[in-house]
């Protein structure tokens, strides 16, 4: 029972001496049958309290109140009244969704074969072609330590709970947020590079920071869609070139498509009702720039309970990327091909991708040679993929009460983004 | 005459006012024929004291089998994200009453929503194949969980002793002539099951949901058939007769040495969510110990459907208004 009334009383502890504590309570009333007698007379009997309201200066009467309008309209219910709601599911892909089988489940959905674990050939000759002297060598460690350790933005970091040990609770520090020591790193790396090269190539490149896309597909007769925000968009003039001729593509017809069985390659979509059909790029078609040529995706999901479980892991990463980059081929191919793009395509998309989560990268080469996805005959044609494995950009960095500790830098980086850059 | 009628009546009220022990000192006349308010006049202090409480509404503490541990929000769809919920530390949502007084504090921990039910969904042919993905352990219960799915539905159901990640569990709502051989992890209904096979999860009605032995290290056996009905052998020794349609799980809950771990301190006791007892139960004493007493008898668990229906009651007469009962009638209505 609250006693939280009986508190206000002064009086309260003179009144509740003795048992009278135990008396006082909810009183009832002794049915003495004259509500029947009364309505049995013919008369009709109303509740008081519907007349009466109480005198406390507690209570308040929000129906005698005036209306309050807020300033901003409210955003709709995510339910039935939303404009955007249709009956038919959705399998959304975000951020915070990855394919649950990791990288076999990712190979299944795009129907791709994964070619090697290192970058294709053509890459890596340009990444060899770049030689960088010491003076930038210690550029680009500057550039790492001024996103880690020298920015001077602070922020309250988010919450990490190390999920092993639920009843620690660190304090939260003050620090650089990921996302912007991600995207430091980033176009830093890119200035370096672009003093290197020459400007024909550094003029055909823009660079397109945090813009939203949108794509659908169909998979398993569902609709799917790719709701993706990448860091950094590099957009292009021009296409990239098909790394595999035809021939090169038909030889890898023999390849085995992956199975999960007995899951679905939609497997831990989220499935939503509220959604746009269309698809949404803001870089325009008309512009000058209308490609993508690499896009740039930062994992910065701090430890939330996102990652409790089921848990992010190296495999999982992999899939994602994929997935993510399988998201910009398809974006391409109807922006080349219009909305009904032909199940096999008469030309090839090639697009590059780089997932970084600040220590690690990972890069990605896809080239979309079929968009029948659906069609399970093991000789039909695949999509192929160049995925690495997660690489480290250095081994150790942090503040130790004031001194700086940067150990382990990886210049090999560097080479794979210049690579990535230069490649046509 | 009118007094020699009053009194007339009075013997005739002397049996109902003697049962009532409060008014004992009254004289018996005086609480006759007066309102209300005037017996309550003529009684003493202690006496209206007592008499107001048996007018006095106190609502019970609580609802027997409650647990007044959390109130979970679960949303309307399922998901595998944790769940939100808020901790009661024994006390009445409604009434802010403590019922249980040795709950309270300890640490917050993400809870997963588990599906009890094991069945095979309709419009698929056969028996349900699903793959377990992880098998890890949930802090807000004893018993680990398995992330299995199939198709694209995922969802977590309660791990059996061996399960691990890569295995292939079915489930079947056939009931077999043959008794079926399973493996650990199937769901079956009891009545395809041989008999001597431990099972977890039990349903107490079919399409309920597993009841009987989900807690860390139980398990449940199967003793007989008896008709369509089964009898197993419920974790605390006692027999209980269920429908064969019940689907339990073959194979022993997961997480075997739970009982076996030392909690380690008081203080962990309390990081479990737990107060300190009250130290008043001794293990000799009936009032807060054990008491020996003979086993119960198999209990039996029907479902409304298959209770006896009562046998209609027959009528000699032609006229519909006229009943045959003359007892506890009020008179005059036949």
């Amino acid at each position: 029972m609250r006693f939280t009334a009986s508190l206000c009383n002064p009086r309260m502890w003179i009144n509740m001496r003795g048992g009278s504590w135990y008396r006082h309570r909810k009183k009832s009333i002794v049915d003495d049958t004259t509500f029947k007698r009364i309505v049995a007379a013919g008369y009709d009997v109303v509740d008081a309290n519907e007349y009466v309201k109480p005198m406390s200066p507690l209570y308040t009467d929000y129906d005698s109140l005036p209306e309050l309008q807020s300033n901003f309209p409210t955003p709709p219910k995510m339910d039935q009244s939303h404009p955007d709601w249709h009956d038919e599911i959705c399998k959304v892909f975000n951020a915070s969704v990855f394919p649950i089988e990791g990288l076999q489940q990712a190979l299944a959905f795009t129907k791709s074969v994964r070619m090697s674990s290192e970058l294709p050939d053509v890459i890596l000759k340009q990444a060899d072609s770049v030689e960088f002297t010491e003076a930038e060598d210690k550029m680009a460690q500057r550039i790492v330590q001024q996103a880690f350790l020298w920015d001077a933005y602070l922020e309250k970091l988010p919450k990490i709970k190390d999920p092993d040990y639920p009843s620690l609770n660190p304090k939260r520090e003050y620090g650089i947020p990921l996302k912007r020591s991600n995207e430091i790193v980033f176009k830093n790396f890119l200035r370096l590079i672009e003093g290197k090269v020459s400007p024909t190539i550094s003029l055909s490149r823009m660079i397109a920071p945090e813009e939203e896309m949108r794509v659908n597909c169909s998979r398993h007769n569902s609709r799917v869609q790719f709701r993706l925000t990448p860091l950094v968009n590099l957009v292009t003039t021009r296409l990239l070139k098909p790394i595999l001729s035809t021939k090169e593509v038909e030889d890898t017809q023999h390849l085995p498509i992956t199975d999960i069985y007995p899951f679905l390659t939609t497997a831990n979509m989220e499935e939503e009702n509220v959604y746009k059909k269309t698809d949404h790029f803001v870089v325009q078609p008309l512009s000058k720039f209308p490609n993508i040529h690499t896009s740039v995706f930062s994992h910065h999901i701090p430890g939330s309970h996102i990652h409790l479980h089921p848990r992010w892991n190296d495999d999982r990463f992999m899939g994602a990327t994929i997935m993510t980059n399988f998201a910009t081929a398809l974006l391409m191919a109807k922006r080349k091909y219009g909305e009904e793009v032909p199940k096999i395509l008469p030309e090839p998309i090639t697009t590059q991708m780089i997932h970084m989560t600040g220590k690690e990268f990972q890069f990605c080469v896809l080239q979309l040679n079929t968009l029948d996805l659906d069609d399970g005959t093991p000789t039909s044609i695949k999509n192929n993929v160049w995925i690495t494995e997660k690489l480290d950009l250095y081994s150790e960095i942090r503040n130790d009460y004031g001194k700086e500790i940067f150990e382990g830098y990886n210049p090999e980086i560097l080479k794979l983004v210049a690579g990535m850059y230069l490649s046509t | 005459m009118l007094r020699i009628s009053n009194l007339m009546r009075v013997a005739g009220a002397v049996g109902e006012t003697l049962t009532n022990p409060l008014h004992k000192n009254t004289g018996v006349i005086s609480s006759i024929g007066l309102s209300p308010q005037r017996r309550e006049f003529n009684l003493s202090h202690s006496q209206l004291a007592k008499f107001k409480e048996l007018n006095i509404e106190l609502p019970k503490p609580g609802v027997a089998g409650a647990y007044y541990r959390r109130v979970v929000h679960y949303p309307e769809k399922y998901t595998i994200k944790p769940v939100k919920y808020t901790n009661l530390a024994g006390r009445d949502p409604k009434t802010g009453r403590v019922i249980v007084g040795t709950l309270g504090g300890g640490i917050k921990h993400p809870l997963l929503w588990v599906d009890y039910s094991r069945h095979v969904p309709e419009g698929t042919e056969g028996p349900l194949i699903e793959r377990v993905l992880q098998v890890l352990p949930e802090p807000t219960r004893s018993a680990h969980v398995a992330l299995v799915g199939h198709a694209d539905k995922l969802r977590y159901i309660i791990a059996t002793e061996n399960m691990k990640p890569g295995d292939i569990i079915k489930t079947s709502n056939e009931i077999t002539k043959i008794a079926v051989r399973a493996n650990e992890g199937d769901a079956y209904p009891l009545g395809s099951l041989p008999v001597n096979t431990l099972v977890c999860c039990v349903e107490v009605e079919a399409g309920r949901g597993g009841f009987f032995a989900r807690a860390a290290g139980t398990s449940c056996k199967i003793l007989r058939k008896v008709g369509q009905r089964v009898v197993i052998l419920h974790p605390a020794k006692r027999e209980i007769s269920l429908s064969q349609d019940c689907m339990a799980v073959v194979g022993r809950v997961s997480n075997v040495l739970h009982n076996t771990i030392h909690i380690g301190s008081p203080n962990n006791l309390r990081r479990m969510g737990y107060r300190p007892r009250s130290g008043l139960w001794q293990r000799k004493t009936g009032r807060h110990g054990r008491k020996i007493r003979r086993p119960p008898p198999c209990q039996e668990f029907v479902g409304k459907d298959e209770l006896p229906k009562p046998a209609p009651r027959i009528k000699l007469t032609l006229d519909e208004d006229v009943t045959h009962c003359f007892y506890n009638q009020p008179r005059g209505t036949y």
